[in-house]
């Protein structure tokens, strides 16, 4: 039998024979010739500089992600799409940490979205869209997407009042685009109102076409961080070679992290324990929407933003709003030079404007 | 048997919102309390005094620099955290001995001023952290120092303000429903009171003496030390500082007399002990005077010692007289006597016990220590004062 | 009753308590762990090679730790004095009453306390080695003395034992059932903070590596105590709790009540989490000491901040409904007055003091009973919302609900009259916009009371001529 051999340079920097690691490296190197792979991981690194906080943002995220993905299998074990509110009642009531895990679910949901917010505006500050990184921001984008669908689609399966009715006028907002807009509409809800059906495809989509999705683009994403590296800001990529501090990621900057994931596990435990997520009472489609009902945070700017053009100019409304994700997204074939030139203000302008004019619609929006 | 002291002790009290006495009653006879009383708050009175008037003679300094007391400014930054770490200490003696005499008035006028009694503690963290703050820093931009200091005066004085008009309602039962009527979470600082201001002034009229006599001690050091011509500058400075208080406490209790004219008259009639106060108060504090002012220049501490033995005799006669103006104030609706004493002496003891162990073991290790500390001001003054 | 109550609408007098005790414990604890910490690195560092490095590390230890627990630790602590006064005048003036002497005692302890941590850190570069390390010591000393006191009031007020009111043996009280092991969770808790603290201040060490590889395997081995005891301790702990709230604790496991009485196991379970993820966060740190950082470390700290958050939350909440268990409610109601039925059934408005003349069952009866008699626990809208509570309410389902509302094991019995109880359920319907009028309540009451007679009484007559 033909065993791959073991690189010299391999050699020289695994734990030696006598180790138990050094003795589980060997087993697998002469099995899978991944050396390659290892050497470029381990150069794998990060940059110190007084804005590193921000490369934490993008981790802090997937660990969201992670406690999504444990916790939304938990709450799977338990729910079912043909009786969504009595099984969420029964995980809530009944079964033994049913509350906690899903008060966790929602509020790891929730800090997900605003760590994603961050590591979006982060990275667009810091330009690390530019090139050879475009793709890199095109896959972010649309994993920023993905997770918006997320909990759009997560938010009606308690089939409680409150996601019953926002999912109905969130749905009726799609209703108003030109020319598709009642076809799409109808073709989300599965019939001319939300109903059962409904629920199905949410469910569907949230628990399988979703996750798919996120793991083949979040790993597509993180794939071309690895092979091009973290991105450094001009000011610290100027810098002459001896000036540049490093940490390596693996496992320097890993270990340094962890405790910043158990900070945030804590907080979890701790926003479930005061303010566990309610169940309001079941659905009833021939009721009236609550007063004064209103979509989560992380789209309610957008909800305020269309406040503003009522009845006829509703279109305006509609295509500022769509303009800005466009001006977002097409940001790296826009601003592309290093270091930062006209095009660059511009850029970091539009940022400032849609960073400031979202929180200042969200925070009108709740005070409203 | 508490259940029907309980029902009694109810009946009484009934005409007015006036909560009864605590069903426990008094864990010793309330002279003792009393007595412990005055004496830890007659502490806690003297480091607030040093504080407020530390930081506006600092102030001073720092604003009249061609006066030249750098020195007595760094001298008084340093020492300002510390006095506000023992106010704190020693005001909770006092805070507890008022819960356990007066409990059941106290509680009432706090919560009646709940609001503002609470505002007490960040207030008091923010100056704390002001002081700190200028200590670790104050050589760095001297003017946002000084606005740091001002600022923590003033935190301190609102404090002062909150604690005179919680204590002050705490005598006036008659006013407690209306005010409940009118903000049951506590909105109400103002009263209809009218002696508070005068009354406020009246607790800090000490303020410059402390400080003052406090430089004193400080300038007497220095000669020791070899540093005449600082220390009696120093000395000096301290005794005008001094000087002031005596015009304030005039104004303050001239304050107080006029607004509260006919109670006060009241009390003079209702002991002697209170005119007798009255005078040893003033003559230890006139006598303070002349001590502080006959130490200047001295090697010999005897007159400083002298000295502050009678600001301390003053501010204890005016802590009792002040008792005893609280005692008939409440005269018509409570009495000391009318709460029974379950004794509880095995625990008085332990405490008395633990109180004389405690004082001996801090005040042989300060022995130890402390002049092991003043040796690094004194390495630092020789550097300081010989490159002038 | 006899204290007017504190009403605060949204945050209720309650979390203010809460907001500053949970700051202050965290603190407090770090400054008695602290002192553990300062006296045996002291010592430590007089055995090694580089013993001037080592204290030089420590006097930056030193010099946060002070100013951290003299500015916040000291006055958040009287914040709680403060705070409790106003939340509960009632029962405070009981735990002063019983226990003055024992407080006095602590004040001796924060006096010496202070004093020999300042000698200590004034005296830093002048003081002997020797005497240092006495310092040091001698302020852990004392320190500790001052946890051993307020402990024992601390527990009392959850463990009476033995204690009442007519058996007020301060020994009963004091060293009271949950004493012992409250007083080792606390002290196994502050060496682990101490330890904590220490890793933070070692990932200040930004020059040398193996310095700082060195005092963090130092620090990060004063979590192991706390670690493996800890459990062992909740255990003994969780014996001495009283009935009633282990019930409720387990019932909340599965959160029967739907959500709203589990809450004490919630916070449990916070406790727990905290606890289990210090342990894997140091357990990381130690793995790869020298990728520690500051908000690695700090974020630990939260972590702790977080289970100080989830224990003394728990703790308060396994007393519910009393203030002192068993002996006076948290609204002001005695333990013996409720055997008392003619007292109970009197007209509330009447024994208790703080309310202006109130035209019976007009508008404000109920609101002054509700803030009375419910506003120590309950905000209208806020915290622990009596809104959200009611929102199923009928007048005549509250009216019966308030008579009985006692055996939930959560509330105390109601106090009051047969008018006062329709004047609250009429001004807890009237905050959801419903307008039912104490007096239709109470005649809708009294008809259904003569139906049923009269029903009962047709039921005789037909059974009678049956036979």
């Amino acid at each position: 039998m033909a065993d791959y051999p073991i690189p010299p340079e391999a050699e020289k920097q695994i734990p030696p024979e006598h180790k138990l690691t050094g003795k589980v490296a060997r087993f697998l190197l002469k099995r899978y010739p991944i050396w390659p792979i290892i050497d470029h991981l381990a150069q794998k690194v990060v940059p110190v500089h007084k804005h590193t906080i921000w490369y934490n943002m993008g981790g802090i995220a997937l660990f969201f992600l992670l406690v999504q993905i444990v916790t939304g299998l938990l709450l799977m074990v338990y729910y079912r799409p043909a009786l969504p509110w009595a099984s969420v009642q029964r995980i809530v009531m009944e079964i033994s940490f049913g509350n906690i895990i899903r008060s966790i679910h929602h509020w790891s949901a929730n800090l997900m979205v605003l760590f994603l917010f961050l590591h979006m505006f982060s990275a667009f500050f810091m330009k690390a869209y530019r090139p050879p990184r475009e793709f890199t921001w095109l896959t972010g984008a649309a994993l920023m997407g993905i997770v918006l669908l997320f909990c759009f689609s997560g938010y009606l399966l308690p089939w409680d009042a409150l996601s019953f009715f926002a999912t109905r006028v969130g749905i009726s907002e799609i209703e108003k685009a030109p020319v598709i807009g009642m076809w799409l509409a109808g073709l989300v809800r599965g019939g001319p109102d939300v109903t059962i059906d409904t629920i199905g495809r949410f469910y569907v989509l949230h628990v399988t076409a979703l996750p798919l999705a996120v793991l083949m683009l979040l790993g597509i994403h993180l794939f071309f961080i690895q092979i091009q590296g973290v991105s450094e800001p001009d000011s610290f990529a100027a810098l002459p070679k001896e000036k540049k501090r490093y940490h390596k990621f693996f496992t320097e900057f890993m270990f340094g992290e962890l405790p910043v994931w158990l900070f945030f596990s804590a907080l979890l435990v701790a926003l479930a324990a005061a303010f566990p997520r309610e169940l309001a009472p079941e659905a009833d489609p021939y009721a009236s929407a609550p007063v004064g009902i209103k979509p989560e945070w992380y789209f309610l700017s957008q909800f305020q933003l269309l406040k503003l053009f009522p009845g006829e100019i509703e279109m305006v409304g509609m295509v500022l709003m769509a303009l800005i994700p466009i001006g977002m997204l097409l940001v790296p074939f826009y601003d592309r030079s290093i270091p930062t030139d006209r095009r660059g203000k511009i850029a970091t302008l539009f940022g400032i404007v849609v960073l400031t004019g979202m929180i200042i619609f969200t925070v009108w929006g709740y005070i409203s | 048997m508490i259940e029907s002291v309980f029902t009694i002790l109810s009946a009484l009290t009934n005409q007015v919102s006036l909560p009864p006495p605590d069903p426990l009653g008094y864990p010793v006879p309330p002279w003792i309390l009393q007595a412990l009383s005055y004496l830890t708050l007659t502490l806690h009175l003297l480091a607030m005094n040093f504080v407020i008037g530390g930081s506006l003679l600092l102030l001073w300094a720092r604003f009249r620099k061609k006066l030249g007391h750098e020195g007595a400014a760094y001298f008084l930054g340093s020492g300002l955290p510390l006095g506000v770490s023992y106010i704190i200490t020693l005001g909770i003696p006092p805070l507890l001995f008022v819960q356990v005499l007066y409990g059941q008035l106290f509680y009432s006028s706090s919560i009646l001023l709940g609001a503002f009694w609470i505002q007490v503690i960040p207030l008091v963290i923010l100056a704390y952290t002001g002081f700190y703050y200028h200590k670790f820093n104050r050589f760095q931009r001297p003017r946002y120092q000084s606005l740091i200091i001002a600022v923590s005066v003033i935190f301190l004085l609102y404090v002062g303000y909150i604690y005179v008009s919680n204590l002050t309602l705490s005598m006036s039962p008659e006013k407690w429903l209306a005010m409940y009527a009118q903000s049951a979470g506590g909105g109400v600082l103002h009263h209809g009171e009218p002696s508070l201001h005068p009354r406020l002034l009246l607790f800090l009229s000490g303020a410059f003496a402390v400080a003052g006599l406090a430089l004193i001690w400080r300038g007497a050091f220095l000669i020791r030390w070899g540093f005449a011509e600082e220390g009696t500058r120093c000395q000096k400075f301290g005794f005008r500082a001094f000087l002031i208080s005596p015009v304030i406490w005039a104004l303050a209790a001239l304050g107080v007399y006029f607004t509260r004219k006919a109670e006060i008259q009241a009390m003079f009639n209702y002991s002697g002990a209170t005119i007798i106060l009255l005078i040893i108060g003033i003559v230890s504090a006139l006598l303070a005077g002349v001590f502080a002012y006959l130490s200047i220049g001295k090697k010999n501490p005897l007159h400083l010692i002298l000295s502050s033995l009678g600001i301390f005799g003053s501010m204890a006669s005016m802590v009792i007289f002040r008792d005893l103006v609280r005692m008939a104030y409440l005269e018509p609706y409570f009495k000391l006597s009318s709460v029974p004493v379950n004794a509880q002496w095995g625990m008085f003891a332990l405490f008395v016990i633990t109180l004389v162990l405690g004082a001996t073991f801090l005040i042989i290790y300060a022995i130890k220590v402390i002049p092991r500390i003043a040796e690094q001001s004194r390495e630092r003054l020789g550097q300081t004062l010989s490159v002038k | 009753m006899n204290y007017p109550v504190w009403d605060i609408p949204f945050l209720g007098n309650g979390l203010v308590v809460a907001i500053i005790a949970i700051i202050h414990i965290l603190i407090s604890h770090l400054a008695i762990g602290g002192g553990a910490f300062l006296f045996i690195a002291e010592i430590w560092s007089n055995r090694q090679n580089n013993g001037p490095q080592i204290r030089d590390w420590l006097h930056k230890y030193a010099t946060f730790f002070l100013v951290y627990t003299t500015v916040f630790g000291a006055v958040t602590g009287v914040g709680i004095w403060f705070a409790i006064q106003l939340a509960n005048a009632e029962a405070t003036s009981l735990l002063i009453h019983q226990f003055v002497f024992a407080w006095a005692i602590e004040w001796v302890m924060f006096l010496g306390e202070l004093t020999t941590l300042y000698l200590y850190f004034y005296g830093w570069h002048k003081n002997s080695r020797s005497m240092q390390v006495f310092l040091a010591g001698a302020y852990f000393v004392i320190a500790w003395g001052s946890l051993f006191v307020i402990n024992g009031i601390l527990t009392f007020m959850l463990t009476p034992g033995a204690w009442n009111l007519d058996n007020t043996s301060i020994a009963a009280g004091f060293f009271n059932p949950g004493y012992v092991s409250s007083l080792f969770i606390r002290t196994l808790v502050m060496i682990l903070l101490a330890g904590l603290f220490g890793i933070i201040m070692a990932t200040r060490i930004k020059d040398d590596d193996n310095f700082k590889e060195k005092i963090i395997n130092f620090s990060a081995k004063w979590v192991i105590p706390a670690a493996i005891i800890v459990p062992l301790l909740m255990l003994w702990y969780w014996s001495t709790l009283p009935a009633n709230t282990i019930a409720l604790i387990k019932s909340g496991a599965t959160g029967l009540a739907g959500g709203k009485l589990e809450v004490i196991t919630r916070y449990f379970w916070l406790a727990l989490v905290s606890g289990v993820l210090i342990v894997f966060g140091t357990l990381f740190t130690i793995i790869r000491p020298k990728a520690a950082t500051t908000i690695g470390a700090i974020s630990l700290f939260l972590v702790a901040q977080f289970g100080v958050m989830g224990a003394e939350f728990f703790r308060e909440m396994a007393r519910k409904p009393y203030v002192i268990y068993g002996v006076l409610f948290s609204n002001g109601l005695w333990q013996y007055q409720t055997r008392d039925e003619q007292y109970m059934k009197a007209d509330y408005l009447d024994k208790a003091l703080w309310h202006p003349n109130i035209e019976p069952l007009g508008q404000q009866h109920g609101e002054w009973i509700f803030r009375l008699q419910c506003a120590s626990c309950h905000t209208r809208d806020g915290y622990r919302s009596i809104i959200s509570r009611t929102e199923q309410w009928t007048g005549d389902f509250g009216f019966r609900w308030l008579e009985t509302m006692d055996q939930q094991g959560v509330m105390p019995p109601f106090q009051g009259s047969d008018q006062d109880r329709a004047a609250l359920s009429s001004y807890l319907i009237s905050l959801h916009g419903e307008q039912t009028s104490a007096q239709e309540i109470l005649d809708q009451y009294r008809k259904a009371q003569a139906d049923s007679i009269s029903a009962a009484a047709t039921d005789t007559i037909a059974t009678e001529e049956l036979k």
